[in-house]
């Protein structure tokens, strides 16, 4: 599957408003919820905190990629968001995290999970990409560098 | 005299490759043929996130598992839509790369024939280049069927 099958313009923001872990994930299941794809952001927030106990889903050079199974939802769903001054997300390196991708993914849906976290992976490995994700100035070009990138750009 | 002895449908849980060993289970009938039903679990893809870090130990054991179920659940499905017409399929799962797994198989049984379920229209040069459907269909060294038209499937699988 592709990342275009699951992006949705109004849930991506350039603009995360939030500097602290917890009321950055917050925010990212807010943007799911005005996209209409999160009907119970309690339980989404709660099974995305349980993951987040485990381990740190902030990795290096500013990615963070929080993720969840969750019954909150019915379909995969993904928000993006990006933040200018960075947020403390306990990641692997260190740094600060600037580009969050949050996936959530009904039970029973492992396959699309699994295949969809894959191409985030895939994504956030060029330093070009990474670098215009966090310049993006609105929603409409982060799909943009997405198509791009998926189309061999 | 050649003849088309063994078949083999591999299904991914999505509704096409069900429609696919629908048509799997008609043709095995029309046949005589031997039908194999193959479930590849995407481990590669599983390794590539625990590199990543995306993926701990743990989570990538609970996802595992549960693809395992998964597989278990389809092709189950598969087996009661062959049986109530008098199919017997053989059942395989498999860990790895896919598209490899399902190319391995189809050489070490000799089979005859490949049916997959429609493809999904191609929405990114990417996403092509990773299709393990698409990889099949060029690496398979048997023929292989896409099978498309759903209604027309299942009319064919009601009526044997």
């Amino acid at each position: 599957m592709s990342l275009l099958d699951i992006l949705d313009e109004k849930a991506i923001t350039v603009h995360l408003q939030e500097l602290e872990k917890e009321s950055v994930i917050k925010e990212l299941l807010d943007l799911l919820v005005k996209a209409g794809k999160l009907k119970d952001k309690e339980l989404a927030f709660h099974d995305v905190m349980e993951r987040e106990k485990k381990g740190s889903t902030g990795l290096e050079k500013g990615i963070a990629v929080p993720h969840a199974k969750t019954a909150a939802v019915t379909a995969l769903s993904m928000s993006i968001g990006i933040s200018a001054e960075g947020v403390d997300f306990n990641s692997m390196d260190g740094e600060y995290s600037h580009i969050f991708f949050l996936l959530l993914a009904p039970p029973g849906a492992s396959g699309p999970h699994v295949a969809a976290l894959s191409n985030i992976a895939r994504l956030v490995q060029p330093p070009l990409i990474r670098d215009k994700l966090k310049n993006a100035k609105s929603p409409g070009e982060v799909i943009d560098i997405i198509t791009q990138y998926e189309n061999g750009g | 005299m050649n003849k088309i002895n063994k078949l083999m449908v591999v299904i991914d849980g999505s509704s096409e490759s069900l429609t696919a060993s629908l048509y799997g289970i008609y043709l095995s009938k029309l046949l005589s043929a031997e039908l194999y039903v193959v479930y590849v679990i995407n481990e590669k893809a599983l390794n590539e996130l625990l590199k990543a870090r995306i993926f701990i130990e743990e989570e990538k054991i609970d996802y595992e598992k549960e693809m395992e179920q998964d597989a278990d659940k389809y092709l189950h499905q598969v087996e009661t839509k062959a049986s109530a017409k008098g199919v017997t399929i053989k059942k395989i799962i498999k860990k790895g790369i896919v598209h490899n797994e399902v190319v391995t198989l189809s050489k070490e049984n000799q089979i005859d024939l490949i049916l997959l379920g429609q493809l999904r229209k191609i929405i990114s040069v990417r996403e092509a280049s990773y299709d393990e459907m698409e990889r099949i269909m060029r690496e398979a060294p048997s023929h292989v069927i896409i099978v498309k038209n759903d209604k027309k499937v299942e009319m064919l699988y009601e009526n044997l």
